[in-house]
């Protein structure tokens, strides 16, 4: 088979597997390919595609009938003049469907011809033909954008339909099966969250930082029945302002209109609200001022102080008093805040006590560094998912993504090893592989005088040898430390000269005070 | 004080990016000092931002999101949330002035912002008159990432020694 002829295959079999449209028109303007996707849009088999003539116009009337017969033109797909000119193109290409609906697609015109055209073939271009490439966008137009891609303005019905492509997209990025991990308690959660978009009720979400808190309750809102049309509005409590408070409970103020879908207020890192803004947001639920659905992130750590049992525990009446009986809970989070909000309450479990979701979860961030690399990295060896596996993990995901990333960087073969984990991970792993002793009689003393000449000794490397800088490194005095390191031996080791020679002086003056 | 160091622009005319430095420059003024204030770079496209946010991912980006950039910056939002990285957008001031197709529906341009803050914009601004508070907001953040470092650096520091010395302890099964 000739070479030109097995290329001329290849782009055929790639063209057939797009899901655009595309077709080519020859110099004689006749259609001499198509592929499936074009087939079905305009609704007729390929074999009465291919080989027809696209014209500009037609005597023939532009009927279903007359399309559908294998003679007539196809006058709808045929490019413009510029492009049959040999000029690359973009336009709109229309078609009548089956019921006799317009249907309108924007368009490149690719020019097949001569690769290099000579200046006299240019000069004489009017009388040159070529062949042409057309490439179809894959959704129809509509009447508006139609009408935009006339006049070259985007639409009003652009930008919302921008918005909803984005809300679907979100949708299927924070679905319930996003939520990795086949544990029994990510199955809990995941049953949690099922309940929590079902209902529609506030919900608050506990989890240590970095464990995926905002992952949840956003898979909890794009899981909401009103679908693209309910909004979401985050608002990180680290960061917020009165100023940014107020807006946003402007924005949630119950609608006038009862088409507008239920929004979702997410409060991110309710442990860090200062109690001026818990005080307005409050009042705002009370007052029922806002219309949202509430879901909250807070630290695992942040537990409401329970009432006394001679407290009221309704909110009427005695709630003034009751807020000062019961004091802010120790991470500054008011207990009446907490309970309105924790209609349905989500506890994300630690990573470490989901070991068995860790391999799927390494996995999954792995898979994430390859999508934006050109280096592809198949998975993690038995010694790399140990050591993973021994480490604690206090950043939650957010350190095992970054773990991840390292170690991609790292790893030169096809399979990352323990060797490519970032450093922490294998102090971690020394660590555990001390065994365990038997019983045995210690020193105390001994005991922490090792420990603290470890510490001291690290410090010192960490200063560079700088005792005034090792000192400040371990919260003591230039004397103390100067006593310390006599007392342990190590004054020898680790003075200069001239620093053992004024070391006495120091640890003199220092007992005198 | 603003303590973001480094800030990246994306836009296309210069005008947020002039806008941004006669905020900063005042603020300087006002403040009497000159140090703490950020440097800003500007880039044209997103991918160009993008690449810079990545490499200096402790930096407070700020996009300009005109009609024809709306989708791919929601989506660069949204990646970004995901990275922890956070992103504050610049409306231009031509987007979505155009009238609503349906009467039942928002006018275009707060829907728009409110989509924005949904892909996890820090803050939407429409005007230079909103700059001071992107400002306030920035100096937040900083704040609170320092907070988060501190802490971070603290855990890891001594995780190595705490590791190390309770290794060594005895009755481990205790």
């Amino acid at each position: 088979m000739p070479r030109s002829q097995a290329i001329a295959d290849s782009l055929t079999k790639l063209l057939d597997t797009s899901s655009r449209p595309i077709y080519a028109v020859d110099a004689q303007r006749r259609i001499v390919y198509c592929n499936p996707a074009l087939a079905t849009w305009i609704d007729l088999e390929p074999k009465r595609i291919v080989g027809r003539r696209v014209e500009f116009h037609s005597e023939e009337p532009k009927t279903d009938a007359a399309i559908r017969s294998e003679s007539a033109p196809l006058t709808d797909l045929c490019p413009p003049p510029h492009a049959l000119a040999g000029n690359a193109a973009a336009g709109t290409i229309s078609c009548l469907a089956r019921g006799g609906r317009m249907l309108h697609r924007t368009a490149e015109f690719v020019p097949l011809g001569r690769a290099e055209k000579s200046q006299k073939s240019r000069d004489s271009q009017a009388d040159q033909q070529f062949g042409v490439l057309v490439l179809l966008a894959s959704d129809d137009l509509s009447p508006q954008e139609l009408a935009a891609e006339v006049s070259h303005e985007p639409t009003a019905d652009e930008l919302h339909r921008t918005i909803r492509r984005f809300r679907r997209g979100q949708a299927q990025r924070y679905s319930i099966q996003s939520l990795l991990g086949t544990s029994a308690t990510m199955q809990k959660v995941r049953a949690q969250v099922e309940a929590a978009a079902a209902s529609g009720a506030n919900t608050l979400i506990h989890g240590h930082r970095g464990s995926g808190r905002s992952h949840v309750a956003l898979a909890i809102h794009y899981r909401n029945p009103a679908g693209d049309d309910a909004t979401l509005l985050p608002l990180d409590c680290e960061v917020l302002t009165e100023d940014l408070l107020e807006r946003a409970l402007d924005k949630l103020r119950p609608s006038r209109t009862a088409a507008v879908a239920r929004p979702t207020l997410l409060l991110e890192n309710l442990e860090r609200m200062s109690a001026a803004h818990q005080s307005i947001l409050l009042n705002a639920i009370r007052q029922s001022a806002i219309d949202a659905r509430i879901i909250a992130t807070i630290d695992k750590n942040t537990v409401p102080a329970e009432p006394e049992d001679d407290q009221p525990t309704d909110e009427t009446g005695n709630a003034d008093q009751r807020r000062e009986s019961v004091q802010q809970t120790s991470t500054g989070v008011d207990p009446i805040l907490i309970n309105s909000i924790s209609t349905i309450s989500i506890r994300i479990p630690r990573l470490v006590d989901r070991l068995e979701d860790l391999p799927i979860l390494a996995q999954f961030f792995l898979e994430a560094c390859n999508r934006n690399s050109s280096k592809q990295v198949g998975g993690l060896r038995p010694d790399a998912r140990d050591s993973l596996a021994l480490y604690s993990w206090p950043g939650e995901l957010d350190q095992l993504r970054e773990a991840m990333e390292a170690a991609h960087a790292a790893c030169k073969s096809h399979e990352i090893a323990a060797a490519d984990l970032p450093p922490m991970l294998h102090h971690a792993f020394r660590a555990a592989t001390h065994v365990r002793r038997q019983p045995e009689r210690i020193v105390l003393d001994e005991l922490l005088a090792k420990i603290e000449k470890e510490v001291i000794e690290r410090a010192l490397a960490q200063a560079g040898g700088n005792k005034s800088e090792a000192a400040t490194l371990l919260g003591m005095t230039r004397p103390r430390l100067y006593r310390r390191l006599v007392q342990l031996g190590l004054a020898g080791e680790e003075s200069d000269a001239g620093e053992t020679a004024e070391a006495p002086e120091f640890i003199e003056q220092d007992a005198a005070e | 004080m603003i303590s973001r160091n480094h800030w990246i622009v994306c836009e296309n005319a210069g005008r947020w990016s002039a806008a941004l430095r006669v905020a900063i420059s005042r603020q300087a003024t006002k403040l009497g000092t000159s140090t703490g204030s950020p440097r800003i770079d500007v880039v044209r496209t997103l991918a160009e931002l993008d690449s810079a946010m990545r490499e200096q991912n402790r930096s407070l980006a700020l996009v300009e999101v005109r009609s024809d950039n709306l989708a791919a910056v929601l989506e660069l939002l949204a990646k970004s949330w995901r990275r922890n990285v956070r992103l504050a957008a610049l409306l231009d001031s031509e987007l979505g002035l155009q009238p609503s197709a349906g009467s039942s529906q928002s006018p275009d341009r707060p829907f728009a912002a409110d989509a924005l803050l949904e892909a996890g914009a820090l803050a939407v601004i429409d005007s230079p008159r909103q700059i001071p508070m992107l400002l306030n907001l920035a100096e937040r953040q900083t704040l609170a990432e320092g907070r988060v470092a501190d802490s971070a650096d603290t855990n890891d520091s001594l995780t190595a020694i705490v590791d190390r010395a309770w290794a060594a302890l005895p009755w481990q099964d205790a």
